[in-house]
C-alpha cells in the first residue's frame, strides 16, 4: 500500500500560462529511496510542495486530479496536520531555520504537534543522533555550515516522526564530503528506520546505486519511473530531458556499441561498473593463461 | 617579450572581521589566457580568493596585481572593466524589468556606446538561448534561466580575466552545454579563467591548469591532467575524484589511469588491455 | 551587530533565572530612570547592574565595546549639559556661555547615569536570555505566541538581511556599477539596483519561512506544548517580588525627597 498517492495530478500557479504539471500519477511506498529527477522547469519543486500538502493549502493555484496522503485527500487536512505523515525541508536551508540553537529548531515542530516535553526530548535526541549532528545541539542554527544546515532541516522534520521525507535538490550548496555524508544517512534512514525518502535533484550519478526507484521528470510530465536501470532508458533520452547522464552510463553504452561487454552487463554506477570490469580483467588474464 | 600576468598575486593574507583567517600566504601568478580550476573543500579560501582580485576586498597583507596596476588603489566598479565575476545566485544580482536591460547593465556601466552595448547585448542573448525571452521580465524565469541571464550578463563585458563560481549548477543539461559553449568562446578570444566548482568533471573539460586550496593556502597547483588523475592528492584535501577517474585507478595500470580524461581514453586502455597488475 | 547575537552561552546563575524576572527588571528599570534623580541611588545600581553582568560570562572587551555605543551617547549629554544648564552656586568653570556649576555637573551626570542604568537592564536580559526564551517570558506575560513568534523570527533574520545586501552590493558593484558616488539624493537613486533584490530576496525568504512553518506543523494544535518551559522557581518568585515592590518604593521616596546627598 501507498503512502501518498498523485492520480493524473495537473496544477498550474496563478498568472502563468503553462501548467507546472500536467496529468502526473505517482505513488510513494513505506521504507523505499525515490529520485525525483528532471531539469530545469521539470516540476520537481511543484510535486514535492504537493507531496506535503503545501500545494493547494498554502500555495493555491488551478488543480486537477487526487492526492491522497495516508488515506484520505491532502486538502481534508487542517492546517500543519500532514507534517505528522510527511516532513519536507525546502530547497534554501536559511529559510526554514528560524530559531536561536539547533535543539529549538528541531524542537519547534513537536511543539507544535503538542508532544510532552520528555517525549519531545527523545525525539530532538533521537533526530540529531540520525543526523549525526549531536554534537552541535547547543549551537546556533546560523553558526553551521551548508551541509550542517542541510542536515538541520532534515532532522527538525524527523523530530515529528513523518513517514515520508521529502527533500527539495538537498545537495546543491554541498562540498563532494558534504553531500557523500549526506546519501549515505539518507539511505540508512530508508534501509534501517524505514522512513520512505523522496530526493529530488537535477542529476543522478550520486545516488543512482542506493535509490529503489526513480522517476523522471520533463516540462511537467512524469516521463518514466521504475529500478534505475528501468527509468534510465539511454543517455541520449536523458539528454533530450535535460539530465546530465551519469559518466558511466556513457562509458557502459561505449563499451556495449564496442562489444567489449554485453547488453546485460550494462552499468550506471561505481560499483556495478567495478563488477562488471573486474569479470571482464579476470576473463582476460584467464584467456592469456 | 611576455605580457605582463593579468593576475599576480604576492604572500596575500586576509582575516575577516570575527577572526577567521581566509587566507595565509597565498602566491599565484595568473598568465593571460590562461584556465584556471579552482578546487577545495568549502571555507578553503575559494571566494576570499577571487574577491580579491575585483577588489571587493583588499588585502590586509601582501600585494594584489591586475594588469600591473595594484587593487588596493583602484575601485572595484573600476576594474569590472578588466575582471568579470559570476556569482553562484542570480537573484543577488537581477533588477531590471526584461532580460535585455539586465545584460545591457554591465556593458552600460563600463562606458560602451549604445551601438555596442546592442551588439553585445544581442549578440551574448544569442548564445546563451535567451534571444525568445529579451524582453520578459527577468524575475520570472525559472532558476536555470535566471542564472543564464547572469552568464549573459558577465560574459557581455568581455573581461580579460573571467572568475566563474559554480557557472553550470542548476542549469539543465541543454543550459549546461550552451553556458559552456559561450565560456569557451570568451576563452577563445583570450580571456583568461578562474573556474570555481566541486564539479572535478566540468574542471577537466574546461581548465589546463588547477589550483588546490585548502585552509587558506594553495596546496597544490599544476596541470589540471595530471592533478585531476591523482586520486590521492583530491582526497587528501576532501575532493572526490570523478567517477571515471576511480574507476580507472581501481582497474588500469599506473600510467594508463593517469592519462583517463575522457570516456574514449578508457576505451582504448580497455582496449589495449592496459590492466592494473594482480595482487 | 544584532540582538541576536548578543546572547552569551552559558550557564550562570543569571541565565538560569526565569526571564520574566529579567524583563521586568528591564522594563522597571527603565520607568525608575525617568523618575529618579537620585545620584548615589543611581551609582549604587550601576555598580549592582556591572557586576551581574559580568557574572553572564560576557568577555569584558565585548561588553565594554557595547556599553560604550552607550556611554558615548551619555557622555555627549554630560559635555553639551553647560550650554543649557547655569543655574547654581558653586561655579567650577565660567566660560560666559559655557558655564559649569557643581549642581549642574550632578544633574547631568545623574542624566548619564540613568541612561547607563537603563541600557544596563536591556544587556543583563539580552547577554543571559536566548531569543526564544525571552519570546517565552514575553508570552506568558501576555504577549500573543504568533506575534511572539513574528518577534523573534524578523530578530533572527536581520543578521541575514544584512549579509544578503552586502553580497548583492558586491554582485553590483562587480558588474562596474558604482553604488557609492554623487550626492546624498544620487546616492539614494544609485541604491535601487541594490534595493530591489533585496526586497525581492526577502519576499523569496518570507515565502520560505511560512511554507516552512506550516511543514512543521504550525497551527497543527491549538495548544502548544514546550520542550524546555520556563517556571518560576522560589529564587524567582522573591526576586520578582523585590523589583516589583523595591523599585516603586525608591522612586516614591525620592520624589518626596527622602533620600537625599
Amino acid at each position: 500500500m501507498s503512502i501518498i498517492s498523485i492520480r493524473q495530478v495537473s496544477f498550474r500557479y496563478p498568472k502563468q500560462d503553462a501548467p507546472a504539471l500536467s496529468n502526473v500519477s505517482l505513488d510513494i511506498f513505506p521504507g523505499e529511496l525515490l529520485a525525483l529527477i528532471g531539469g530545469d522547469r521539470a516540476g520537481k519543486t511543484t510535486l514535492c510542495h504537493m507531496l506535503n500538502g503545501l500545494i493547494p493549502n498554502l500555495i493555491r493555484g488551478e488543480l486537477a486530479g487526487e492526492i491522497i496522503i495516508d488515506g484520505k485527500p491532502s486538502s481534508s487536512y487542517p492546517q500543519g496536520g500532514i507534517s505528522r505523515i510527511v516532513g519536507l525541508s525546502l530547497q534554501d536551508p536559511e529559510s526554514q531555520l528560524f530559531t536561536a540553537t539547533v535543539e529549538e529548531e528541531v524542537a519547534f515542530g513537536p511543539e507544535n504537534l503538542s508532544i510532552p516535553p520528555e517525549e519531545i526530548d527523545r525525539r530532538v535526541t533521537w533526530a540529531l543522533e540520525v543526523m549525526g549532528i549531536e554534537n552541535l545541539r547547543k549551537k546556533s542554527p546560523s553558526a553551521l555550515s551548508g551541509g550542517q544546515k542541510q542536515r538541520l532541516a532534515i532532522a527538525s522534520v524527523l523530530s515529528m516522526l513523518p513517514k515520508v521525507i521529502v527533500l527539495d535538490e538537498p545537495l546543491g550548496m554541498l562540498d563532494p564530503r558534504g553531500r557523500r555524508d549526506l546519501i549515505e544517512i539518507l539511505s540508512r534512514l530508508a534501509k534501517e528506520k524505514g522512513i520512505s525518502v523522496v530526493i529530488s535533484e537535477s542529476r543522478i550519478d550520486e545516488f543512482i546505486e542506493i535509490c529503489d526507484r526513480v522517476a523522471i521528470m520533463h516540462n511537467g510530465s512524469l516521463i518514466s519511473s521504475g529500478s534505475p536501470s528501468d527509468a534510465i532508458a539511454s543517455s541520449d533520452t536523458l539528454k533530450t530531458y535535460g539530465i546530465e547522464p551519469p559518466r558511466l552510463q556513457i562509458l557502459s553504452e561505449l563499451m556495449i556499441s564496442e562489444n567489449l561487454i554485453s547488453q546485460k552487463q550494462s552499468f550506471l554506477g561505481e560499483r556495478r561498473a567495478n563488477e562488471v570490469l573486474k569479470s571482464l580483467i579476470d576473463r582476460e588474464k584467464g584467456g592469456v593463461v | 617579450m611576455n605580457p605582463p600576468p593579468i593576475a599576480d598575486l604576492t604572500d596575500v593574507s586576509f582575516t575577516y572581521e570575527d577572526g577567521t583567517r581566509a587566507l595565509d600566504g597565498v602566491s599565484l601568478r595568473i598568465k593571460s589566457g590562461e584556465r584556471i580550476g579552482l578546487i577545495g573543500e568549502n571555507g578553503a579560501g575559494k571566494s576570499t580568493l577571487c574577491k580579491h582580485l575585483n577588489g571587493l576586498f583588499h588585502p590586509a597583507k601582501g600585494k594584489v596585481l591586475i594588469d600591473g596596476e595594484d587593487v588596493a588603489k583602484s575601485k572595484a566598479s573600476h576594474l569590472a572593466r578588466t575582471v568579470g565575476y559570476l556569482f553562484q545566485n542570480p537573484d543577488h544580482q537581477i533588477f531590471k524589468s526584461t532580460v535585455y536591460d539586465e545584460v545591457a547593465f554591465g556593458p552600460k556601466n563600463i562606458g560602451l556606446r549604445d551601438n555596442e552595448v546592442a551588439d553585445r547585448v544581442e549578440r551574448y542573448l544569442e548564445l546563451t538561448g535567451l534571444s525568445d525571452l529579451a524582453k520578459s521580465p527577468p524575475l520570472m524565469l525559472s532558476f536555470g534561466l535566471r542564472r543564464m541571464v547572469t552568464i549573459a550578463s558577465v560574459l557581455s563585458m568581455e573581461q580579460r580575466l573571467i572568475i566563474l563560481d559554480e557557472p553550470t549548477a542548476w542549469l539543465d543539461y541543454g543550459q549546461a552545454v550552451l553556458a559552456k559553449e559561450a565560456i569557451r568562446g570568451r576563452l577563445a578570444s583570450g580571456a583568461a579563467m578562474i573556474l570555481v566548482t566541486h564539479d572535478l568533471q566540468l574542471v577537466a573539460e574546461m581548465a589546463d591548469r588547477v589550483v588546490i586550496m585548502s585552509g587558506g593556502r594553495v596546496v597544490a597547483d599544476g596541470d589540471a591532467k595530471k592533478i585531476l588523475s591523482d586520486p590521492d592528492i583530491l582526497m587528501k584535501y576532501g575532493l572526490d575524484p570523478p567517477p571515471l577517474t576511480k574507476l580507472a585507478n581501481e582497474l588500469l595500470s599506473e600510467e594508463a589511469a593517469s592519462e583517463i580524461f575522457a570516456v574514449a581514453d578508457f576505451i582504448n586502455a580497455v582496449k589495449k588491455k592496459k590492466w592494473k597488475a594482480s595482487k | 551587530m544584532s540582538l541576536m547575537d548578543m546572547y552569551v552561552h552559558r550557564d550562570t546563575p543569571i541565565h538560569r533565572l526565569d526571564p520574566r524576572v529579567k524583563i521586568i527588571l528591564a522594563v522597571f528599570l527603565t520607568i525608575f530612570c525617568f523618575f529618579l534623580s537620585n545620584i548615589l541611588l543611581l551609582f549604587g545600581l550601576f555598580l549592582l547592574l556591572q557586576l551581574l553582568i559580568l557574572s553572564t560570562g560576557v568577555s569584558i572587551k565585548r561588553y565594554s565595546s557595547s556599553l560604550w555605543l552607550v556611554g558615548r551617547f551619555a557622555l555627549i549629554f554630560v559635555i553639551l549639559w553647560p550650554f543649557f544648564d547655569k543655574t547654581g552656586e558653586t561655579v567650577l568653570l565660567d566660560l560666559s556661555i559655557y558655564k559649569v556649576t557643581l549642581e549642574s555637573l550632578l544633574r547631568s551626570l545623574s542624566l548619564a547615569l540613568r541612561i547607563l542604568v537603563m541600557a544596563s537592564g536591556w544587556f543583563l536580559l539580552l547577554y543571559s536570555t536566548t531569543q526564544s526564551r525571552l519570546v517565552r517570558g514575553l508570552v506568558k506575560l501576555g504577549m500573543p505566541y504568533d506575534l511572539g513568534l513574528s518577534l523573534s523570527i524578523a530578530l533572527r533574520y536581520i543578521p541575514h538581511f544584512i549579509e544578503t545586501m552586502d553580497m548583492i552590493k558586491d554582485a553590483q558593484v562587480s558588474r562596474g556599477y558604482e553604488v557609492d558616488s554623487g550626492g546624498p539624493w544620487r546616492r539614494v537613486r544609485n541604491f535601487i539596483p541594490v534595493l530591489i533584490p533585496t526586497f525581492v530576496f526577502a519576499l523569496r525568504t518570507s515565502e520560505g519561512i511560512s511554507a516552512s512553518l506550516v511543514s512543521r506543523g504550525y497551527g497543527a494544535s491549538p495548544v502548544r506544548t514546550y520542550h524546555r518551559d520556563i517556571r518560576v522557581r522560589h529564587t524567582d518568585a522573591a526576586l520578582i517580588t523585590l523589583i516589583v515592590v523595591s523599585v516603586p518604593s525608591a522612586i516614591i521616596l525620592d520624589l518626596m525627597n527622602l533620600i537625599s546627598i
